[in-house]
């Protein structure tokens, strides 16, 4: 019996193709679960944070590319989920990250992008998520300043750093 | 000269990335065709940042998105016309039996097993039809995704 709320967001929508709903959700969810690792935390979140849009109007009052002012709202919710969540909890998902990939995908995905993103995952967040949002998501710099309200002069060093670490500790399978 | 590889890093980062201006451009390519290690630097950077374009991440299964999809504002409301629609009927007809039974009970004419026959049958009525609606009620609490795929 549900509305959908896509059938609300058409009606702001129409210039960017990867705009729609589903692509948002999409990326959302991608973005959610890299900050969050665990599967149904980063659902809450993409719901979450396609309902507030919607009913407060945001969403259709938009105009131009919505991706990185999604990812943003997708970010502010993920990282309040982070700072609920218990040290108990944390522990839990970090052992998840362990061993989040079945050994089939293990095999189907190649075992360097295994690696990086077994590093990834437990790298400091902030670090993390700005090689994703420049690298996973293709964000521009100044879109990586928009979703991290961070200044864009630092967004290059910033990112930087986070390469050299990652690069640090994938230095003997490179 | 000697190469200041370190203070080099940051720009061979935003070249990779095509955020550097044009003359920061031309200084990173000309570093990169003497300095061995800047242009080793790069390769990692760059073979780094292709395989992690191609990392697979988990999906939302169908049931996330559709849940996801829905407006909650509007089914509040949809649940509350159908409460007040169903409460209105309950309420009309409950009244239309009432009245109509208090007029035959009163009546010495009629026949003692209608008196028990009738009220037996209403009463038995709205007994199926609150069980129906509590089962409905039910149903609609527990989430209907549930059990489709987690
Ligand atoms: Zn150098």
């Amino acid at each position: 019996m549900g509305i959908a709320l896509r059938d609300k967001m058409n009606a702001g929508q129409g210039e960017n193709a990867q705009d729609d709903i589903e692509s948002l959700s999409d990326h959302g969810f991608a973005l959610a679960i890299q900050l969050l690792g665990r599967h149904e935390d980063a659902a809450d979140v993409v719901q979450d944070s396609l309902r507030k849009l919607v009913h407060s109007g945001q969403y259709n009052a938009r105009r131009g590319p919505k991706r990185a002012w999604f990812l943003k709202v997708i970010r502010n919710g993920a990282l309040d989920v982070l700072r609920k969540r218990k040290p108990e909890e944390e522990a839990a998902v970090a052992q998840l990250k362990d061993d989040d990939l079945s050994p089939a995908e293990a095999v189907e995905q190649n075992e360097l992008k295994h690696i990086i993103r077994q590093q990834l995952g437990t790298m400091d967040v902030a670090q993390r998520e700005i090689i994703l949002l420049r690298d996973f998501h293709d964000l521009t710099y100044a879109e990586i300043a928009e979703v991290m309200e961070i200044r864009a002069g630092t967004v290059m060093s910033r990112l930087h750093r986070a390469r050299q670490e990652l690069r640090q500790r994938m230095r003997r399978y490179l | 000269m000697k190469c200041n590889c370190e203070d080099i890093e940051t720009l061979l980062s935003g070249y990779l990335d095509g955020e550097l201006t044009q003359g920061d451009r031309q200084r990173v390519e000309v570093i990169m065709e003497d300095c061995e290690d800047c242009a080793k630097t790069f390769e990692e950077m760059k073979k780094l940042r292709g395989e992690i374009g191609g990392i697979e991440y988990e999906h939302m299964t169908e049931a996330e998105r559709l849940k996801a999809a829905k407006d909650p504002v509007a089914e509040t409301g949809a649940s509350l016309g159908q409460i007040l629609v169903i409460g209105g009927f309950i309420l009309f007809y409950g009244s239309c039996i009432y009245l109509a039974l208090k007029e035959m009970l009163a009546n010495p004419d009629t026949p003692i097993l209608i008196k028990i026959g009738l009220p037996a049958i209403f009463l038995g009525f709205g007994v199926l039809l609150t069980s129906v609606v509590i089962d409905r009620i039910k149903a609609s609490k527990t989430d209907p995704y549930k059990d489709v795929e987690i």
